[in-house]
């Protein structure tokens, strides 16, 4: 593989901004690069991207997938990276996301095409929207896809190899009190802030325990100073590797709502959603032995675990293909501080390969 | 008794609040009362601010004196497409916006006083800017533009009362800074802003304390995205007591409370405190008093000097020429329930020309 050539493919993608969900520009611009390496190339109807690349030197017929997702966090725009050989660290200016979650995995895979002697049938797929509730697997066209394994990179660190995820359930929840001027006549009012106040003191949240997590990242209310505030909204989340626990977490969840929308005199209105169902990989099965075994090669010890995160891999294991998640080489996901690890690309890069020429 | 003409007040009214004017955004109504002060004979003039003083001559009146009366331009939201809807006894909201009678309802009194008044000495109407904020117009009023020794500010809900008081209102922006953190992955590394700012919220004395004293949380923001422990939450909060004395305790107790919060979650805080409002108080045997007692008496009413919570323009006028605040008529103000009661309208109408003739 190319070093150079990664980096530079890398700092090409990183520049082209794909804030979720305006993503579809940057997909233009990835379709329009790997249609010239050789591909058959089509966008679903949801404008996620299918690639698909014919077996090279090998007569394998089976085709394998490889995920990641096109948008990023914000803020992602004048994103303008800084390689620093010398630390072997790759890093934004300090005022936007490198975004190198999830396109150092874009530029891996294109290296990876471009380096391997021999592979087999290769299905390259770019969703939309992960970031905000992998609406575009959500949406994948799954017809467009004739592989029964699919990689997905979007870890840290190139030795995880995450074979389990959580199910994962959104709540968004809307309390509704009544209006008045909190000077002249409060007692007139009736406050849907502390409606959410009273049910979010009731709640546990956090980590639960080793496999759950809760949380409510959005607590909006209320329209003035002066008023007792009428409308408030939460959106809550909630996290378990064991399914029936995560619906038990939510459904408690949702009765502390409710409990708090009576005990003040709000109307509270619940839609949840399930946004993916956990999966668990058996660490002996060939998807997980062969890349950790391709991991090896290049001196990795591969971490074998399950996570609460979510990714895309859960909606391909909900349709039949085994999916596991792999690491790409960055650091400070999520953050202006985020970074990219050079020496960790190449590997990534390089066990993609022994991957693939392995299966050829 | 020089009779109104109804037809004409309700007809001016909904003229009026069908031209939108939310707070800071009033530019266009003023302009259209400086062309409709004129064209009923006054003279007129903006102060820097854009405050808008209509003068008019006396009228068959040898009195050097001027009177005057104040009502603002500005509504709450949402008032734009407002369509008043005319019933038998009043005229209200179609429900999805304001009615804007808070104070345009006053404001269609004034024009209709001054058409009907027989006789008056000079009188002068001032539009303020940015009431329903903060009074900001009342505030950065020129008062070198104004002549008149009282005032009376057209601005509170029945007509039987006269306010001659004001409470001490103390404002407070508080920002709560956390740790943001992955709440899948790592939730146990995040500080949760909106945890510390719930916890603030349910140790606050809220609502109608006592006779004289209010509290309110009025807004919260909290939060950027559902997976996120959230870092920043505003909380807008406020108090008011018509003793100065006891609304500048509460308000520290008010400021413990937020502090405290945020040293026992382990976020940083921040708090923007402000006085725009100070309590004052004017004797009921003052003239201004004793000359509205009259002319409301005149018209069947009994009205009684009271000291009102809420917040108005004579706060500051206070601070320079002795005002009251008389009713307008208006209920449900702050609302899309909003209404006005015709012969309210009618009554204040009818007394304030009373007034005027009687002081020509």
């Amino acid at each position: 593989m190319n070093t150079e050539r990664l980096i530079s493919t890398f700092c090409e993608l990183v520049k082209i901004p794909s804030e979720s969900p305006n993503d579809q520009e940057f997909i233009s611009y990835v379709e329009k690069f790997l249609k010239i390496e050789g591909s058959k190339t089509k966008l679903d109807s949801y404008g996620n991207l299918i690639v698909k690349f014919k077996e090279k030197n090998s007569k394998n017929k089976t085709p394998i997938a490889f995920c990641c997702h096109a948008d990023t966090v914000k803020p992602g725009k004048n994103i303008k990276p800084i390689v620093d050989l010398e630390k072997g660290i790759i890093s934004s200016d300090g005022k936007t996301i490198l975004g190198a979650d999830d396109k150092a995995g874009i530029a891996e895979l294109i290296e990876m095409i471009r380096a391997a002697e021999k592979h087999p049938p290769l299905e390259i797929i770019i969703t939309r929207a992960e970031e905000i509730g992998s609406l575009g697997a959500k949406n994948l066209d799954f017809s467009l896809i004739g592989a029964k394994k699919a990689y997905v990179l979007d870890m840290d660190s190139p030795d995880e190899l995450v074979i389990g995820e959580a199910t994962h359930i959104h709540m968004d929840v809307t309390y509704t009190g009544k209006a008045a001027h909190s000077g002249v006549e409060p007692e007139n009012g009736i406050s849907s802030v502390l409606a959410a106040v009273e049910a979010l003191h009731e709640m546990k949240l956090g980590r639960l325990d080793a496999e759950s997590t809760a949380n409510v990242g959005v607590f909006k209310g209320g329209e003035a100073r002066n008023i007792i505030p009428e409308v408030t909204r939460l959106q809550a989340e909630c996290r378990s590797l064991d399914h029936k626990k995560a619906l038990g977490i939510a459904e408690e969840m949702e009765n502390i709502f409710r409990k708090a929308a009576q005990a003040s005199g709000t109307k509270v209105d619940i839609v949840r959603d399930i946004i993916s169902s956990g999966y668990v990989i058996p660490k002996d099965s060939e998807i997980v032995q062969t890349y950790a075994n391709a991991l090896k090669v290049h001196g990795v010890n591969p971490d074998i675990k399950l996570i609460t995160a979510g990714t895309d891999a859960a909606l391909f294991n909900e349709k039949g293909i085994s999916a596991v998640v792999v690491g790409i080489g960055c650091r400070k996901i999520h953050s202006k501080e985020e970074y990219a690890i050079i020496s960790e690309m190449e590997t990534a890069t390089k066990t993609l390969v022994t991957l693939v020429e392995g299966l050829a | 008794m020089t009779r109104i003409n109804t037809d004409r007040l309700i007809s001016t009214f909904c003229e009026l609040v069908k031209i939108p004017s939310e707070s800071n955004n009033e530019q266009d109504f003023i302009n259209y009362m400086e062309k409709f002060f004129k064209i009923e004979g006054a003279k007129t003039k903006k102060d820097a601010y854009g405050n808008l003083v209509a003068r008019f001559a006396a009228k068959n009146s040898n009195s050097k004196e001027t009177i005057g009366f104040v009502c603002h331009a500005d509504t709450v939201k949402p008032g734009v497409g407002i369509k008043p809807i005319v019933e038998a006894d009043r005229i209200r909201s179609s429900g999805d916006t304001i009615l804007a009678a808070d104070d345009k309802a006053g404001i269609a009194e004034l024009i209709e006083m001054i058409r009907t008044a027989q006789k008056h000495p000079a009188v002068e109407i001032i539009i303020t800017k940015c009431e329903e904020i903060g009074s900001f117009g009342a505030i950065n009023l020129d008062y070198s533009l104004i002549n008149s020794k009282m005032a009376m500010v057209i601005d509170t809900e029945e007509v039987n009362q006269i306010v001659i008081g004001g409470p001490t209102l103390v404002t407070f922006d508080v920002y709560y800074k956390g740790k943001p953190s992955h709440a899948g992955v790592a939730p146990d590394k995040g500080i949760s802003s909106i945890y510390a700012a719930s916890k603030a919220i349910s140790q606050l004395r809220l609502g109608k304390l006592d006779e004289e004293t209010t509290a309110n949380v009025g807004v919260i923001q909290g939060g950027e995205v559902r997976n996120g422990v959230p870092e920043n939450t505003k909380v807008m909060a406020e108090c008011r007591c018509l003793n100065h004395e006891k609304a500048l305790k509460l308000a520290d107790e008010m400021e413990a409370v937020f502090r405290k919060a945020a040293q026992e979650v382990g976020t940083e805080i921040k708090i923007e405190r402000n006085m725009p409002l100070k309590a004052y108080y004017l004797p009921e045997d003052s003239d201004i008093v004793k000359l509205c007692h009259k002319a409301l008496t005149k018209n069947g009413v009994d009205a009684k000097a009271i000291v009102l919570r809420g917040g108005s323009d004579a706060t500051h006028i206070n601070t320079h020429i002795p005002a009251v605040v008389l009713g307008a008529g208006y209920r449900e103000e702050h609302s899309c329930n909003e209404y006005v009661l015709i012969k309210e309208m009618e009554t204040i109408t009818h007394s304030m020309v009373d007034l005027i003739e009687g002081l020509a």
